[in-house]
């Protein structure tokens, strides 16, 4: 089975540096990083371009979503999403959300988006729990 | 005895007749007397313990007739009338000093005069320098007259009654430093007293009373004040605190009471009392952004310590696995040391967190059982064997996380500290008049009296990190939840005798929402 590919979008170089080197461990090789909300839209934006360039590996079959980012945080970033949505075919994505809080809140708010599959919570989620997340979706 | 020494002492001062001008008050009605009762010489007098005087009169007489010889002293110690038609004639009077002397008084009547009391304290008398008599009719006048002075003489009693009372009143409204106010139906000032005046410059204070003042202010504050003096007119009350610019240029947060009023003629007032809260609003103000953001720092903080913490730890963990094979002896050990010492410093960030969240969402109150309560959380807590946990069984009305903070924190000292494989934590409920007095007492090593005052610091802990792990948050974070209750917490303790903490919980009402 061909291992999906996966956008990270973090603010945090090094929470993207541990995620991508689970990641890797899992088996996931195709893993784009983008370090806010804005240029993780762009990049889903540029549709055609990247399609172009990243063949079957796009649109990203997995999204792993930082909620606490500067500029566009996580929140802001599934709104717009939901809008690009309509008019860009983004079905195949599906996010996971990466937080640092365990506010319970946060989630039920950011599960309400049927595309939001999972909230990991950073620092307790390991690889072990990576891989079964990303199994499942 | 008709009358009593003391109680017309009382009398005379109570009519206040040492006062001014007191005299010309009684000079028609002397002035009458003589005309009525056709005698030449009348007069007015009073009595005291001491002496007797002349407070009004027609005729000469000696200004102040020494008691004892003074001829009114006749009706003064009587209730009825007294006359005596010729003073030779007559034992009382035939060698009193203005019967043998000038004016050679002959003939005396005297009305006495009684208070509502039944006190007399004084004599309206007529007098001829022949013998003589009153007829029915001139009886009649000088009682009536007699009865005029009295009421004179309540009058005048009255009147500085009065004036006292508005002297008294208009020296507290003065030195008050709230201002007061009333306006009538037209929203016209009719009073004001000098903390209201003084908020007006200078040469504007001549137009405050008997006007409105709306001019004076901004068009929208005025427009609030009418609609608070209409309110009050209508709803008889209203409670305001609001931010007004004054004419003299200050800015004031006033906490205002309108009321309704009648006078005796039905006419509708409101008094306004309004009280100076701008220092107090300013400092609560203040207060509650220092203190929310010193909240917001401490989660700020340590959320963002938390993050790259857990990066560390999970390099490391990385290393350690990856170098499996090479770490060894010494180098082993120094990552054990970085792991404990992180998963410390993830402790104490967690305590911080929680620490700034105490008295955040903490519920409203509810019926709780104090033994289910301490159950639920023994269940978080890893309560290790052997040792027992005895809960009263009583219903209280509290919020419940913050209760559950306080039992599960004391509960966990109790069991952290515990110098011994096995122990009784008990804790008990006392329902108190207005507080609940909750104990938790453990049978573990005790602390000294000299320390009961650091454990409730933060960051004090009583042993080295290393024999027992703990933030030093725990009970400070107890006392910061009973605090937002003004609540408290105290401790009875000595070594070797176990500890008891006494926890004071005001009760409340059980919310309705």
């Amino acid at each position: 089975m061909q291992q999906p590919s996966v956008l990270i979008i973090d603010d945090s170089e090094i929470e993207r540096y541990m995620l991508s080197h689970q990641l890797k461990k899992i088996g996931v090789s195709e893993i784009v990083q983008k370090n806010d909300g804005t240029s993780g839209l762009e990049f889903l934006s540029n549709y055609t371009q990247n399609q172009q360039q990243y063949g079957a590996n796009f649109p990203p079959a997995i999204i792993i979503l930082d909620v606490n980012m500067p500029i566009m945080g996580g929140f802001e970033f599934l709104q717009k999403f939901s809008e690009l949505k309509a008019q860009l075919n983004l079905d195949i994505c599906q996010i996971l959300m990466y937080s640092g809080s365990d506010d319970p809140q946060e989630k039920v708010r950011a599960m309400q988006y049927e595309f939001v599959k999972g909230f990991l919570i950073k620092g307790e989620s390991s690889t072990e729990d990576l891989k079964i997340e990303i199994g499942v979706l | 005895m008709p009358f009593h020494e003391e109680l017309r002492t009382q009398t005379l001062e109570k009519y206040h007749l040492t006062d001014d001008g007191i005299n010309e008050l009684f000079d028609d009605i002397v002035n009458f007397a003589t005309e009525g009762c056709d005698k030449p010489f009348a007069m007015i007098s009073f009595i005291d313990a001491d002496k007797s005087w002349v407070a009004s009169q027609v005729g000469r007489f000696p200004s102040e007739i020494e008691r004892k010889k003074g001829f009114s002293t006749l009706t003064i110690n009587q209730i009825n009338s007294v006359e005596i038609s010729d003073t030779l004639l007559d034992n009382r009077t035939k060698e009193s000093e203005c019967v043998v002397k000038a004016p050679n008084i002959r003939y005396y009547a005297g009305v006495p005069l009684v208070n509502s009391d039944k006190q007399t304290f004084g004599a309206l008398c007529v007098f001829d320098t022949k013998p003589n008599n009153l007829d029915k009719q001139q009886k009649s006048i000088l009682k009536l007259l007699a009865k005029d002075v009295v009421s004179q003489l309540e009058i005048h009693r009255k009147d500085h009654e009065l004036s006292k009372l508005k002297n008294l009143y208009q020296l507290i409204s003065e030195n008050n430093p709230d201002l007061i106010f009333a306006k009538d139906s037209d929203f016209k000032i009719q009073h004001a007293n000098s903390a209201f005046l003084s908020l007006f410059p200078e040469e504007a204070r001549n137009k405050v009373i008997g006007y409105t003042t709306l001019e004076e202010f901004d068009d929208d504050e005025a427009e609030a004040f009418l609609a608070q003096d209409k309110l009050a007119f209508e709803q008889g009350k209203t409670v305001t605190t609001e931010k007004i610019a004054f004419p003299n240029g200050e800015i004031r947060t006033l906490f205002t009471t309108k009321t309704r009023f009648e006078d005796s003629e039905g006419k509708a007032y409101i008094l306004g009392v309004a009280r100076d809260v701008t220092e107090r609003e300013d400092l609560i103000q203040r207060l509650e952004k220092s203190n929310s953001d010193l909240d917001e720092f401490a989660y700020i903080a340590s959320h963002d310590l938390k993050a790259p913490l857990n990066a560390i730890k999970r390099l490391a963990s990385w290393i350690e696995e990856d170098a499996a094979e090479v770490l060894q002896g010494e180098s082993l050990e120094h990552f054990g040391m970085i792991k404990n010492r992180i998963d410390r410093m993830n402790m104490l960030l967690k305590d911080l967190l929680d620490y700034s969240r105490v008295g955040k969402n903490d519920g409203i109150p509810q019926t709780l059982n104090l033994r289910e309560s301490a159950n639920h959380c023994v269940q978080l807590l890893d309560l290790p064997e052997g040792f027992v946990i005895e809960v009263d069984d009583t219903d209280l009305v509290l919020p419940k996380l913050p209760l559950e903070l306080v039992l599960t924190n004391l509960m966990s000292n109790a069991i952290k500290h515990h110098d011994k494989q096995s122990g009784l934590i008990k804790i008990k409920c006392k329902l108190l008049k207005n507080n609940y007095h909750l104990t938790v007492t453990d049978d573990g090593p005790g602390i000294a009296p000299a320390l009961h005052e650091k454990i409730f610091m933060k960051f004090q802990t009583l042993k080295p990190r290393d024999e027992v792990e703990g933030s030093g948050l725990g009970l400070a974070m107890v006392e910061k939840a009973l605090t937002n209750y003004s609540g408290s917490i105290s401790i009875e303790s000595d070594i070797g005798k176990g500890a008891t903490f006494i926890v004071i919980w005001p009760k409340s009402e059980i919310s309705n929402q």
